[in-house]
């Protein structure tokens, strides 16, 4: 069967975007396009991005001097990434911590060989590909590059010229996250975060393989799109999660990013931002993706409460107006790739137990509802919403609807479009210039010249929402667009060597230059403007060193009210304290409902089943009367986040009294347990339940026994007297009974506490005990 | 007259100076660049031994722009080779009143110029050149012979005295290469973002266009991305019919079949883009993103030459001259040979007979290619189109070595001269071939050179 269309297509897009991926600023485009075999299918947006990209053109035309050049781009991003690290030498030449930054310095350099031994296997890959697919049909070519692809993805069966590349791509990913441990110190991010500064900013650095980052997850939308094609999308998931795990990878750079965000800004000597790790860090990303305004959202949960994604939905202050239902552009499609155990961030949670290794623990209850509390895990999942692109009427007065309720959006954090440096209002719509000007969408200027004197011209600029808005003289900075008035420059040509250089000079014989501040102004002294052509047609205004005039159409950011476990907005760093102890299980913030009428029969109390794996952990809620939960999965020996013979399960069983005499009861437990599971060979033990309450104190239950020698260990305790006190001044009067189990909670573990006698109390004894009961009603 | 080997005497010789037939005829391929004319082995310059190091200037086998046996003037030594003796002195000053003036000229004047960009034209009788910062073209009614020569007519001012700019028919802005076909005038009305034909046959001071390519009608025209549109365009050529714009800015040739008679036609083929709406520089895969060069794109093409078989292109920002072997018949077609860089793909400036920093001008007279490489200060010559890539210049003018390039370097030290002499250039911008005369626009220099055999 010939397999073509898909083979060139798949392998087309694949390779493109896989390519794409190691290219972090324009690429360099080939001669010709290939031709893809059923772009229709894959094509679509993808289509559109990679070639919009250039990339495709790499394909189809053979080793070239193109393709090298493409290739040496990232290398040369690299280089740049190196210069920077170079340059701050001297930065730190006086600096008590010169020689940590020596380290960090050497670290970064250290990191980026590996890279360049990634191209020469991706040339090679890209080499073949570009062969093979300029031969002719044969089912022989089209089963090689279907080989190929699979190597691509880590799946070959050959040892083809592809072979290398996924490894390779994780080597670079390696240089990112080198730790599997997230805050590693060593990673790309987290290194450059500590030797960045103010005159090396963090974002410069960090913007290569942020970009590198955000190319990948296109590339994981061509991979679906392509093994649909195939018909083959049941094993896209086994694909990219096999060893090495591409969605894991992705997840784990993007969490890397933010962490050393939180770096670098706690640990910068004079911090050129606010003291959000995670606003800086949207800032960034914001930039890169084009974005003006966004809202963000954060939220910190443990393990797996909360396995579906939850887009946050805007809504108008005005009564009945539609929610707008605002699309990720980060965690969306990132929260789906966080299926696994989560990785312990242990040096960013204060309180963590010393033990790193996966747990969770209990404590007793601490508030009116009893129940079971988290005091802490060294297992938190972040997810982080980021919705791009907000409609202009989105105001602070607009609720943001998330996963902990609503809240108003509030006043956004206004920023500068290029330097993301904090400003005020007045700072916006400012002309400045700044080498990365460019980036900001709006450098990118019409000249209007008069109709019959055309060395007379204005400046305008397409702002959001308007087109065409003059620039004229500003009140807070010299130059600003959307004035009523844009100042009629005359022009003045630079020269027959510079034919497209300018001066702009104002009526009163002043020039457009740009001030120390980075602002324009007019000035006495002429500044020649190298008027370069946009894609779109416009002109871009750059002066001699290279700075591009743009338009400070300011980044604004909404970030909703925060509710306690929304942690990482609130806090400078996720080690606050007051950020993590409290969460409920589940997280959800429902109150769950205790036993307080009089029970009649045997009261059951469930303990949670607590499991290890995705999907596990449902709550078994307090029921009256109920048969037995059966959970799928119990505690297992082999996790104890304490030591042996310590308790690592409370549970308490509170009755309310809401008479106001007291009442007493006579009680007895029965304890059971049923299984084993046939997983489990050895080492689960059943050695008892201790239960403490007022009237009776360290009460064992009886005839427990030990797994797997004794398949159903049960026995009973009791009956214990006790005294419920009355209702009081209107609060119910309670008893609550706490118990633990000792040891290792075999598989499956459930006590019952049955029995439960509650009659009145004949005779009270002074002592306010009762020594007598009536007979039962 | 023979010159002497040391000298620099131009000599009317057998082979050599003889004007294309069509100098006078006003048929056949433009004047400005006397190509292919018949009867005539059109203007040469002598070449010095090829890789020789002792033919210099003095180059004694080659055709010479005299044309006298052995007694090229300007023959430098071939390739690589240092050349030896004297620059190639110019005999005429054209906008200046003497070769070591280059000054501003106070106010607009019939003698003066300020900073001719792009080549003159010739047709027959009359030179054109274009006086860019006056925003007017020039008239002469013969190549001036004497320094300082006053013009007789000028376009685009209603006076000699004015230069001010306008959009109207009869103004211009920014004005840059010329070129006459024996029947039109052509003028790069560079600022105004069109070009403006002029019949030769009626023209008179402060006439009107005719036609007006880049734009429906008179007035301000918008740049634009189309096949009506252009974009500070530096130069345009009439060949067979054919109208060949260097669409500058936006990094393209564009073709019109015919020389359009009425304003406003869309070309009908383009080089550098493969479509009419793609103007980025050096857009291999048209996408809207800059690219290393490859043999079908361009980046601020400022001149083009054709014969109407060949096609040239001054790629200025790429460094290079391309060479197209047939006339293009449908758009985006590759190049064939390169000069200036050993292959389609560098973009290289440092001085050599083979490399080019910034050519802004090209011109052939069926015998002798002149490139202005504006970058380097110096018009290099070669024998012939050259065939193969990377082909290195037999010729230098303006510097008295390939490897130096400084401007107004009469010392030849390597650093630019504070005052011009009858040999420097400084920035030339045009290169024409009028009569037996080599017309080079020397633009910072505020004049046009004139090149005679003697």
């Amino acid at each position: 069967m010939r397999v073509r269309v898909w083979a060139g297509g798949f392998m087309a897009v694949f390779f493109a975007a896989f390519f794409a991926a190691f290219l972090v600023s324009a690429p360099a485009p080939a001669a010709t396009l290939p031709k893809l075999g059923g772009p229709a299918q894959l094509a679509g947006t993808a289509f559109n991005i990679l070639n919009s990209m250039g990339v495709f053109a790499s394909l189809g035309i053979g080793e070239d001097a193109q393709l090298a050049s493409k290739l040496n781009e990232i290398i040369d991003q690299l280089n740049a990434v190196e210069g920077y690290v170079m340059a701050i030498d001297n930065d730190i030449a006086t600096s008590t911590q010169a020689l940590v930054a020596e380290d960090v310095k050497g670290q970064v350099r250290a990191a980026l060989p590996g890279m360049v031994t990634a191209r020469g296997d991706i040339l090679q890959c890209a080499d073949t590909i570009a062969t093979l697919a300029g031969k002719a049909h044969t089912d022989a070519n089209d089963a090689m590059l279907r080989e190929l692809a699979l190597e691509l993805v880590g799946s070959g069966t050959q040892n083809g010229a592809c072979v290398a590349v996924r490894s390779d791509f994780s080597a670079i990913h390696a240089q990112i996250v080198s730790d599997p441990l997230l805050g590693s110190s060593t990673g790309i991010y987290s290194l450059i975060a500590q030797i960045a500064r103010p005159n090396f900013p963090y974002q410069n650095m960090a913007e290569h393989f942020v970009q590198f980052e955000l190319v990948q997850r296109e590339v994981v939308e061509l991979l679906s799109n392509a093994y649909t094609v195939i018909g083959d999308p049941a094993t896209l998931q086994h694909r990219l999660t096999v060893s090495p795990n591409y969605l894991g990878e992705l997840r784990d750079e993007e969490a890397a990013f933010l962490m050393a965000t939180d770096t670098y800004v706690a640990a910068s000597p004079t911090t050129p931002h606010d003291t959000s790790p995670g606003e800086l860090a949207d800032a960034i990303v914001q930039s890169f993706e084009g974005t003006l305004r966004q809202a963000t959202t954060y939220s910190a949960s443990i393990f797996n409460d909360a396995q579906t994604t939850l887009a946050p939905v805007l809504t108008a202050p005005a009564s009945g107006a539609t929610p707008v239902a605002m699309s990720d552009t980060v965690a969306g499609p990132s929260w789906s790739y966080y299926q696994k155990p989560e990785m312990p961030i242990t040096t960013h949670i204060e309180g963590c137990d010393a033990n790193t290794g996966p747990g969770i623990a209990y404590l007793e209850p601490a508030s009116a509802h009893g129940g079971f509390y988290l005091r802490y895990t060294c297992t938190l999942h972040v997810e982080r919403h980021l919705n791009a692109n907000l409609p202009l009427g989105v105001d602070g007065t607009w609720m943001v609807t998330g996963r902990h309720g609503s809240a108003a959006l509030g006043a956004p954090a206004l920023r500068n479009a290029v330097t993301f440096a904090d400003e005020t209002a007045a700072d916006g719509l400012a002309l400045a210039a700044d080498p990365a000007g460019g980036k900001t969408q709006f450098s990118s200027l019409s000249l209007v010249a008069d109709t019959t004197d055309p060395t007379q011209v204005t400046l305008t600029v397409d702002l959001p929402g308007q087109a065409g808005a003059g620039i004229g003289t500003g009140t807070t900075h010299g130059l600003v667009a959307g004035s009523a008035s844009p100042i009629s420059f005359s022009r003045e040509p630079g020269g027959p060597a510079d034919l497209d250089q300018y001066a702009l000079k104002a009526p009163a014989g002043t020039y457009l230059s740009i001030g120390s501040d980075g602002y324009a102004t007019l000035s006495t002294t002429p500044s020649y403007f190298d008027l370069q052509t946009t894609p779109d047609g416009h002109e871009q205004l750059v002066t001699s060193d290279n700075q591009v005039l743009y338009v400070d159409v300011q980044h604004q950011q909404f970030f909703h009210g925060e509710v306690p476990d929304d942690v990482w907005a609130n806090t400078p760093n996720l080690a606050a304290t007051t950020a993590v102890p409290f969460w409920g299980v589940p997280a959800d913030g429902v109150p769950r409902q205790q036993a307080s009428a009089s029970p009649t029969g045997q009261l059951y109390f469930y303990p949670p089943c607590l499991g290890l794996q995705l999907g596990e952990g449902e709550f078994a809620v307090e029921s009256n009367g109920q048969t037995n939960t059966t959970c799928s999965d119990g505690i297992y020996q082999g996790f104890p986040l304490f030591s042996t013979f310590l308790t690592y399960v409370i549970y308490d069983a509170t009755i309310y009294n809401e008479d106001t005499a007291q009442h007493s009861l006579l009680l007895t437990i029965g304890g059971a347990a049923v299984g084993p599971p046939p997983t489990v060979s050895t080492g689960a033990t059943y050695n008892g339940i201790h239960c403490y309450a007022p009237g009776f104190d360290h009460l064992d239950v009886a005839g427990v026994g030990t797994q797997p020698s004794v398949s159903t260990p049960t026995g009973t305790g009791g009956p214990w007297a006790a005294t419920i006190p009355g209702k009081s001044n209107g609060v119910n009067g309670s008893w609550t009974m706490q118990c633990q189990v000792l040891d290792h909670l075999a598989y499956p573990s459930i006590l019952i506490i049955n029995d439960v006698d509650v009659r009145p109390c004949r005779d009270l004894a002074a002592n306010n005990t009762c020594t007598a009961f009536q007979a039962s009603p | 007259m023979m010159r002497s080997p040391a000298g620099f005497l131009l000599a009317a010789g057998v082979a050599g100076l003889a004007l294309s037939a069509n100098a006078c005829g006003g048929s056949g391929a433009g004047q400005r660049n006397g190509a292919g004319g018949a009867g005539g082995a059109g203007l040469g310059i002598g070449q010095g031994g090829a890789g020789g190091t002792s033919g210099g200037f003095a180059g004694a086998a080659g055709g010479g722009f005299a044309g006298a046996a052995g007694g090229g003037f300007a023959g430098a030594g071939g390739a690589g080779g240092a050349a030896s003796g004297s620059f190639l002195p110019a005999v005429t000053v054209i906008g200046q009143a003497s070769f070591t003036t280059n000054a501003a000229p106070g106010a607009a004047g019939a003698a003066t110029t300020d900073s001719p960009v792009g080549s003159a034209a010739f047709d027959g009788t009359r030179l054109f050149t274009p006086d860019t910062y006056t925003n007017r073209v020039l008239g002469f009614a013969s190549v001036p012979t004497t320094n300082g020569a006053s013009a007789t007519m000028v376009l685009g001012q209603a006076a000699a005295t004015t230069g001010k700019a306008g959009t109207s028919a009869a103004s211009a802005y920014l004005p840059q290469s010329l070129h006459a076909d024996g029947t039109t005038l052509a003028v790069a009305d560079a600022g105004n973002n069109r070009v403006m034909l002029f019949p030769l046959g009626a023209l008179a001071s402060g006439a009107a266009t005719s036609v007006v390519v880049g734009w429906p009608g008179v007035g301000a025209a918008a740049k634009g991305c189309a096949a009506d549109r252009l974009r500070a365009p530096a130069a345009a050529f009439i060949v067979g019919g054919k109208l060949l714009v260097a669409d500058r800015r936006n990094n393209r040739v564009l073709i019109w079949n015919k020389v359009p008679t009425d304003t406003g036609v869309a070309a009908d083929s383009v080089l550098g883009q493969s479509t009419m709406t793609s103007c980025v520089s050096n857009d291999s895969a048209q996408n809207g993103v800059s690219a290393p060069p490859s043999a079908q794109t361009l980046s601020g093409p400022a001149d083009v030459w054709s014969d109407g078989t060949r096609v040239l292109i001054a790629d200025r920002g790429n460094n290079r001259v391309l060479v197209w072997s047939t006339f293009p018949t449908k758009s985006g077609v590759a190049a064939d040979v390169v000069i200036g860089q050993t292959n389609f793909t560098l973009a290289r400036d440092t001085a050599s007979a083979s490399v080019l920093k910034q050519p802004t001008a090209v011109a052939f007279d069926g015998t002798r290619l002149y490139v202005a490489d504006s970058g380097h200060n110096r018009v290099l010559g070669w024998t012939g189109i050259p065939t193969s890539n990377g082909a290195a210049a037999s010729l230098v003018i303006g510097q008295g070595s390939f490897t130096l390039a400084a401007a107004n370097d009469d010392a030849q030290t390597g650093t630019d001269g504070t005052a011009p002499t009858a040999r420097t250039l400084a920035y030339p911008t045009g290169v024409a071939i009028a009569g037996n005369a080599l017309v080079v626009s020397d633009a910072l220099n505020r004049r046009l050179l004139v090149y005679r055999p003697q």
